[in-house]
């Protein structure tokens, strides 16, 4: 379990929450460090969007807790709900409102908000002010979620699986703004996808979500560096693992006697004779550790 | 305050979307400045010039303060729906201060609505002449402390539907109060006159702090429960704004495996009569695919609900003795309820809403093997709009016309023949339902945008029927079979109609547009 570190903008520890006796997530720990980018991933149902409503406090663990700054995110006070900015999945606009009236709206009540930034992105990403956001599209109304959460200036931000909506110009405009946001501001960004080529655009940490738990949580270079898709003679393959002590991803029996093992090996690591070693993009990655 | 602002245009906002504002300013320019002139010209006519001003002030103040309560209840319902929609779960654990600027906004607004009603109702009592200076003061405390009571049940209500039981449960109540020995109301009320003024305002200032408090309640913080919850009110807006079936929630319990409908039935009568219907009209795919106001069976489970507690209220108001001055109060009110039950046709909006609602779906399934096809497509949905709407009727009217009988209102009455008329012109109406439905278009923004001749046809008709009660009562049985004469040919021209009309859901419907 990880110790608490009150400064960091997500630290969860022992999470466990279900659904009519379903567990989704299952003894989850997981810190976000100040400025960290993750990219969460995980196979759909896998409970990515329940780990980050958990996380904001919008549902109540069965067991473990999760905080905000140092805040139980269930109770957040109104300097951390400042600090966080949110982009769910499913709208939450007022339908009835033009973008204008909304973003009105939600400047009275934060403390900090850049206006400038908010006109420059409503004339860059071509949203009508005036027109009701029931009538926009869906992409447009994503759009528009996401110049709201941007809009205070948030110190964390979660986004669950924001680019969902976007055509091609929209999602490159999205990950240069979140780039931007990074490198100018230094915030914390969690987001969830399934598009791997955004993240690794984007991303510099991944963590990887299977079975209740993290499965996977690393810097994406190193990540993309180190996995190796390992096969040859079982006996040998696991007595070299046993003896470097190696992270074991995914492990799959072959025919003939033989086994097939993701694992992260350092640069330069020798070998032993009769092993093949394959590097893996992150698709693969994720094939092989969600699969296993 | 700013957040008080913004949430109180954020109501504004919806206002506008929803169109047709300088009507509402017109139906209220009427309201606030008529109803006061007009109750104080018909004094003035009534007592053939010998009212005195003040008389005639007080009289315009009632009036007015009539007015801005109507006013205010119109406000205040539209200031609790879009504060519940404003009251997201997201936000409200996200957003710095929303739920305690939402809290405020409420209070503000009840505050305002409160003060509306009571500073001209104040005025009216004060200026009320016959009276004892200490009595006007005490009806003008109770004034206020009662109609605090008002806005904080109205929102309560609105967030917790249940709490309409209450409905049931306060008649019962107050009979139970209006069956207190005699000494005890006295000593009670000689206690509370003799209390003084400070004890009459004191009491006042209790109820409006009470009301403040649980009108805090109706914004929840985003807790455990509060997705739920939250989930109905959109489905509670859309009911206001486009008639949608509001109680097509109700049908799906209803018709569900643990439902009303299985309840009363029983799961295996239910069961073969599904089958068997379904069977029978060799129509399984496009029957399912109708919304459960447009089957008979989902329209008993959606409105028995409704009409129980109709039935329960008269039950109860029924019990109480006839002479005490609770039941004269509430009879009218009681009445009215029942009477207004019986004009069905005017639930025929939510019907027509409900089949442009599902044209998309429908005209998907309608690809399927052995479903109807144009002229055989719109008679079958003919038939099927028939039969919901003689089930809505049949319900309605049996349900109406016992709880009348009940509370003693005589056949040849008025309250009697009011309810049979409105039955009728109900009936009358059913042909109204065979519409063109390839190139009907649904309503997109406010109920108004409805077609008018479902909405003010049969009342205007109800109207008439009632004209002639009152001038002509020996011709009313025969006017009643006029108009039901006239209505089989409106019928049988309209069937034929639907025989020339194009296919009901033509696939292109595919891409139509669903209303909101």
């Amino acid at each position: 379990m990880n110790a608490v570190t009150p400064s960091a903008p997500i630290d969860i520890a022992g999470l466990s929450l279900g659904f009519d006796g379903k567990p989704v997530l299952q003894g989850l720990d997981w810190r976000v460090a100040p400025g960290q980018v993750v990219g969460l991933l995980g196979r759909n149902g896998a409970g990515k969007t329940t780990l980050l409503e958990t996380a904001l406090g919008l549902r109540e663990a069965d067991a473990g807790q999760a905080r905000l700054f140092g805040c139980p995110a269930v109770a957040l006070d109104d300097a951390a709900r400042a600090r966080v900015g949110y982009v769910p999945q499913q709208s939450n606009l007022f339908e009835w409102m033009t973008p204008e009236q909304l973003l009105r709206y939600f400047r009275a009540f934060y403390p900090r908000w850049n206006e400038a930034k908010v006109e420059g992105l409503l004339s860059r990403w071509d949203i009508d002010r005036r027109q009701a956001i029931a009538k926009l599209s869906a992409g447009q109304q994503q759009r528009l979620s996401i110049i709201r959460a941007l809009a205070h200036e948030p110190e964390l931000l979660l986004l669950d699986e924001p680019v969902a909506s976007l055509d091609p110009a929209g999602r490159r405009d999205f990950l240069q703004e979140l780039v931007e946001q990074v490198s100018n501001l230094g915030t914390t960004i969690v987001f969830s996808t399934h598009i791997l080529s955004d993240l690794e655009r984007v991303a510099v940490d991944v963590a990887l979500l299977e079975g209740g738990r993290l499965a996977l949580q690393a810097p994406l270079g190193d990540l993309l560096d180190d996995a190796r898709r390992l096969r040859g003679p079982s006996s040998t393959l696991q007595a070299w693992l046993q003896a470097t002590g190696l992270a074991v991803l995914a492990t799959r029996p072959l025919e003939g006697g033989r086994l097939q093992v993701v694992a992260r090996v350092p640069e330069g690591a020798a070998l032993p004779a009769g092993l093949e070693s394959e590097a893996l993009s992150l698709e693969d990655l994720f094939l092989a550790v969600t699969a296993a | 305050m700013r957040q008080v602002r913004v949430i109180w245009a954020a109501v504004l906002a919806e206002r506008r979307q929803a169109g047709r504002v300088w009507v509402l300013w017109a139906l209220l320019a009427l309201l606030v400045v008529g109803l006061p002139l007009g109750l104080a010209g018909l004094t003035a006519s009534m007592s053939n010039g010998q009212a005195t001003w003040p008389v005639m002030l007080g009289t315009g103040c009632a009036g007015l303060g009539v007015s801005l309560f109507l006013l205010s209840l119109a406000c205040w319902v539209g200031l609790v729906v879009n504060a519940m929609r404003q009251n997201h779960p997201v936000h409200a654990r996200l957003v710095p201060g929303h739920v305690s600027g939402l809290r405020r906004a409420l209070l503000g607004g009840g505050l305002l609505a409160l003060l509306a009603t009571v500073v001209p109702g104040t005025l009216a009592v004060l200026l009320m002449p016959g009276l004892p200076d200490d009595r006007r003061m005490m009806i003008a405390a109770l004034l206020a402390a009662a109609v605090a009571a008002w806005p904080v049940f109205i929102a309560l209500a609105m967030r917790w539907p249940q709490l309409n039981l209450l409905w049931i449960g306060a008649p019962l109540l107050l009979a139970q109060v209006g069956s207190l020995p005699a000494g005890v109301t006295k000593a009670v009320a000689a206690g509370f006159v003799a209390g003084g003024a400070l004890l009459w305002w004191m009491t006042a200032l209790a109820a409006w702090g009470a009301a403040g408090v649980l009108v805090r309640a109706v914004v929840l913080s985003g807790g455990p429960g509060h997705r739920r919850i939250h989930a109905r009110v959109p489905r509670l807006s859309q009911a206001a704004i486009t008639e949608m079936p509001a109680d097509a929630a109700w049908a799906q319990w209803g018709l569900s495996h643990k439902g009303l409908i299985h309840v009363l039935t029983g799961r295996w009568l239910f069961s073969r009569r599904l089958q068997a219907g379904l069977a029978s009209a060799a129509r399984p795919s496009l029957a399912l695919g109708l919304a459960p106001e447009l089957q008979p069976l989902g329209v008993l489970a959606s409105r028995l609900p409704g009409l129980m507690l109709m039935a329960l209220v008269a039950l109860a108001v029924g019990q109480v003795d006839p002479s005490t001055p609770w039941r004269q109060a509430v009879m009218p009110a009681v009445l009215g309820i029942c009477v207004g039950q019986s004009l069905v046709a005017l639930h025929f909006l939510r019907m027509r809403q409900a089949v442009l609602a599902g044209r998309v779906d429908q005209a998907l399934l309608r690809l399927l093997p052995g479903s109807p096809q144009a002229v055989d497509l719109n008679h079958w949905l003919a038939r099927q709009l028939g039969a919901s709407a003689l089930t809505l009727v049949g319900a309605h009217g049996l349900v109406s016309l016992l709880a009348l009988a009940w509370l003693g209102e005589a056949w040849g009455g008025w309250w009697m023949t009011t309810a049979l008329s409105a039955l009728l012109v109900s009936l009358c109406a059913v042909p109204a339902l065979w519409q063109d439905w390839a190139r009907a278009t649904p309503a997109v923004r406010s109920g108004a945008a409805q077609p008018g001749r479902l909405l003010w046809a049969p009342v205007a008709a109800l109207g008439l029927n009632l004209a002639v009660y009152a001038l002509l009562p020996e011709a009313l049985h025969a006017w009643w079979l006029l108009q039901a004469l006239a209505a089989a040919g409106w019928a049988a021209w309209q069937w034929r109609r639907l025989a020339q009309w194009p296919c009901a859901w033509p696939v292109g419907h595919a891409g139509g547009r669903r209303a909101p």
